[in-house]
């Protein structure tokens, strides 16, 4: 989405949160970056059907921080998200809550974007990933030239971006093996089905 | 056999109401005569998930992190009731639970399972505890509260608890009505085991 804003001539920065929350002069930068932009994003996997803690913390602090020292400017969020199950509408919950943020804190919900199979794009840049994500490429082409028109996403964006990247059957399956192949490199493959916590374990 | 219960307290900030109301919870424990572990997270380090997956590959059950959540997974498991009570952050839970949880997942396998038409993880334990996840409102909000009540139906496809259920407080409201609703779900819980 970086990569397409600007050559629709925005320019943009990158912030990673998990090192922003902690400190307290890291949140007064975290809090001023996001002061500083016209548009905010977002993006994060999805954790446990909502967004990753240090995610709600960043949005605890933004809006703390917006109670006494609100920028006067119009500012935009959107939020991208991208879910390790196939099913694109499992992040729904997760954007509605990031919708609320926007809402409290006074920020113009411009939209979410959701993704589902995240495992199969792995956080590569989308060009590298082939035919697969083709759909995936066209909704942020249509999202980004939207949004650097100041407008908000189109459906069109949403839609494209939430189909699926396989069928269901054949990321179970694939999904299900690679399991086995990762946890064969840690020589955890035979310790899969441990349960280290039963009582008397 | 006593009943064995988990409380999980994710309020941040200090609000003699929403203090107020914990402790009624965890005395509703004592009268019943559970067994009570009750955590205040905010007082406890626990660092948030890195999306690693080293619990379900590396070693599989056990976060590679470690800290004091290794010892509330092993509750979690070992409890018949879990609760989980926090502030409603924007529809959601408060980032101090919602570290706990993130953190909570090699109670999962890796592996796919369909549940409702959906892909989810299946269950590397049998015995599954209830949950009951309170959530405060500062002041009423149809949009937050209805948010709440989907998040906590959609952990309950992916934790598969035998009772999994929302009750919002709003602050304000007498505490005697919320406190009879949470004693209906405890009568529930009890129940069943």
């Amino acid at each position: 989405m970086i990569s397409r804003l600007k050559e629709l001539g925005l320019s943009s920065e990158k912030a990673y949160i998990h090192g922003l929350v902690n400190r307290e002069e890291k949140q007064k930068e975290l809090c001023s970056k996001v002061e500083n932009a016209d548009l905010i994003i977002l993006a994060f996997p999805l954790y446990v059907d909502s967004l990753p803690a240090p995610d709600i913390k960043a949005m605890e602090l933004i809006a703390e921080f917006r109670q006494t020292s609100k920028s006067s400017k119009k500012q935009g969020f959107i939020a991208i998200v991208n879910s390790g199950f196939p099913e694109a509408l499992q992040n729904n919950t997760a954007l509605e809550i990031c919708r609320i943020f926007a809402r409290d804190v006074g920020f113009e919900w411009k939209g979410g974007l959701a993704l589902g199979a995240g495992e199969a794009i792995r956080g590569r840049p989308l060009e590298e990933r082939g035919g697969m994500v083709r759909n995936v490429k066209k909704g942020f082409d249509i999202a980004a030239k939207a949004l650097a028109e100041g407008e908000k996403i189109p459906q069109e964006a949403i839609d494209l971006v939430a189909k699926p990247l396989m069928p269901k059957s054949m990321y179970k399956m694939v999904g299900n093996l690679s399991w086995k192949i990762k946890a064969k490199k840690f020589g955890a493959r035979k310790k899969l089905m441990e349960r280290p916590y039963l009582e008397g374990a | 056999m006593k009943m064995k219960v988990l409380i999980l307290n994710g309020n941040k900030e200090k609000d003699p109401e929403i203090d107020e109301l914990y402790d009624s919870i965890v005395n509703e424990m004592s009268k019943r005569d559970w067994e009570t572990n009750a955590f205040i997270l905010k007082e406890i380090k626990i660092a948030p998930c890195q999306g690693c997956f080293g619990c379900w590959i590396q070693t599989p059950g056990e976060c590679i992190i470690k800290d004091y959540e290794a010892e509330i997974i092993k509750m979690m498991v070992q409890s018949d009731l879990i609760i989980h009570y926090t502030p409603i952050t924007f529809g959601g839970y408060s980032s101090e639970l919602k570290k706990v949880i993130d953190r909570s997942i090699p109670v999962l396998l890796p592996f796919f399972t369909k549940v409702k038409r959906e892909l989810h993880h299946k269950h590397r334990y049998e015995n599954l505890p209830s949950v009951i996840v309170v959530g405060i409102l500062s002041h009423p909000d149809e949009e937050k509260e209805k948010i709440f009540k989907t998040l906590v139906y959609r952990n309950s496809i992916n934790m598969a608890s035998p009772i999994h259920e929302a009750l919002i407080h709003v602050k304000g409201q007498n505490p005697s009505v919320f406190l009879d609703g949470f004693n209906k779900i405890l009568t529930n819980v009890e129940a069943i085991q």
